[in-house]
């Protein structure tokens, strides 16, 4: 990457862009619930991947990437404080009387680092590791909040089979 | 039908989802823009000691000129800052009365800080935040490589802002000497901060109120590698129209100063990039 010239670095930026950005706009949707706020966040997210392009390793550029997109999402969660983004998130008291909902409802029941994690490991198939990576939480913590979040959404969507914690 | 896994009902839930409206190259063009500027913006940048403000005849904003020449001089230059401050005391100060402390950011072609005057001082920021009145008066001055020219882009940013909804009005004029002068109305949030966002109506109607602002700016951009931005920010506390203070004409003639095209700042170009 050493003395990369601005047209190559924009040609493999824009590459990139063009095989992750809407998959991460995905995982970013999922997390905010919200299509506009998911195409602001993922831009800044890329701006700055742009930005520190030459520092990243390309072999950690998808890691990268999708800390970004979650960071930029938790962050406009967080400017409308709505929630606060901890390594243990408290239960929130389940809905009484559960009734069922849709997929879009059913998410917003869902704490916000639940749906975080629901978006990478079942929206961008993501291992249990990358996205402890990519929340910088611990495994364990990935595990206990997906199964966490299929139980929910199992409540408020009975057909529903579930999926690997 | 078998019930559906998470994987499916998620990406079932996804199928109708609108199309990407940014491109690689609007995230480039915002980077380098952020990269070029970083730091101009930065709220609460210490302020340098500057000398006091030397009463420059030369310093009075001129009316508009179109493809009005720089100023020459075979005497030594006034620093640049001594130069803002008059033209923007003069321009500004008619219509706000007391300024305030000016702020000043001066920063490398990288937005690294650098003292006034240093050889690589390319962008220089002069910010006021008047007790009453605008929210912020911002004047900037900074030079740019000819081979940067598309990064000032002015009639295709124009053309972003309104088509993204991220301006309420923009417009570029090329002024007889191949200058161009824009024009824009919009509205931003983090005014203060490395990080100013532009925003449509319907994201400030979200927002908290005093959260975003109106800015009106006027940019200048010569073909000999000169920027020159007069820009007012008043409160978003209406979104139909912002309440001004500074007249349009005044922010024109602050933008088209001949001492400010004249300053003497660096114009490296936006470097190739390296793993530094």
């Amino acid at each position: 990457m050493r003395g990369m010239q601005r047209g190559e670095r924009d040609a493999a930026f824009s590459e990139f862009y063009a095989a992750r950005a809407l998959a991460l706009r995905r995982v970013a949707y999922v997390v905010t619930r919200d299509w506009h706020a998911a195409e602001d966040v993922t831009q800044r997210a890329f701006v700055k991947i742009y930005r520190a392009w030459p520092r990243i390793e390309r072999g950690g550029l998808e890691a990268y990437a999708r800390r970004a997109v979650v960071n930029e999402s938790l962050t406009h969660l967080g400017r409308r404080r709505r929630d606060v983004v901890v390594e243990s998130v408290p239960d929130r008291p389940a809905p009484e009387p559960v009734v069922p909902l849709d997929l879009a409802a059913a998410l917003a029941a869902l704490p916000v680092q639940q749906r975080a994690v629901v978006a990478l490991r079942f929206v961008d198939d993501r291992s249990v590791a990358e996205t402890a990576e990519a929340l910088g939480i611990a495994e364990g913590t990935v595990k206990s909040h997906t199964s966490k979040a299929i139980a929910t959404l199992r409540q408020h969507i009975p057909t529903l089979t579930g999926g690997q914690p | 039908m078998n019930d559906p896994d998470v994987t499916t009902l998620l990406r079932e839930h996804l199928t109708d989802e609108p199309a990407l409206t940014r491109t690689s190259a609007d995230v480039i063009r915002t980077a380098r823009r952020q990269t070029a500027r970083r730091g101009l913006v930065a709220g609460g940048a210490a302020a340098l000691a500057v000398a006091a403000v030397v009463a420059l005849g030369a310093g009075v904003p001129t009316t508009v000129r179109d493809g009005a020449a720089p100023a020459t001089t075979t005497e030594e230059p006034p620093p640049v800052t001594e130069v803002m401050e008059s033209v923007a005391g003069a321009g500004f100060g008619a219509y706000v009365g007391e300024l305030g402390e000016p702020q000043w950011s001066v920063n490398t072609v990288l937005g690294d800080p650098v003292e006034a005057g240093a050889p690589d001082a390319q962008h220089y920021l002069l910010s006021y935040r008047p007790a009453s009145g605008p929210t912020q008066l911002n004047l900037s001055v900074g030079g740019f490589a000819p081979e940067d020219l598309a990064t000032y882009d002015f009639a295709d940013s124009c053309r972003h802002q309104l088509e993204q909804r991220l301006a309420k009005s923009c417009t570029v004029r090329t002024l007889e000497d191949g200058s161009l002068l824009m024009t824009t109305v919009a509205l931003r949030s983090g005014i203060g901060t490395d990080a100013p966002r532009m925003l449509t109506l319907e994201e400030v109607a979200a927002l908290p109120p005093g959260e975003a602002s109106w800015v009106r700016v006027v940019s200048l951009s010569t073909p000999d590698g000169m920027a020159v931005d007069a820009a007012e920010y008043a409160p978003a506390d209406r979104l139909t129209a912002a309440r001004w203070t500074v007249p349009l004409d005044a922010l024109r003639g602050l933008a088209l100063d001949p001492d400010l095209r004249a300053a003497e700042v660096a114009h490296a170009p936006m470097p190739a990039i390296t793993d530094e």
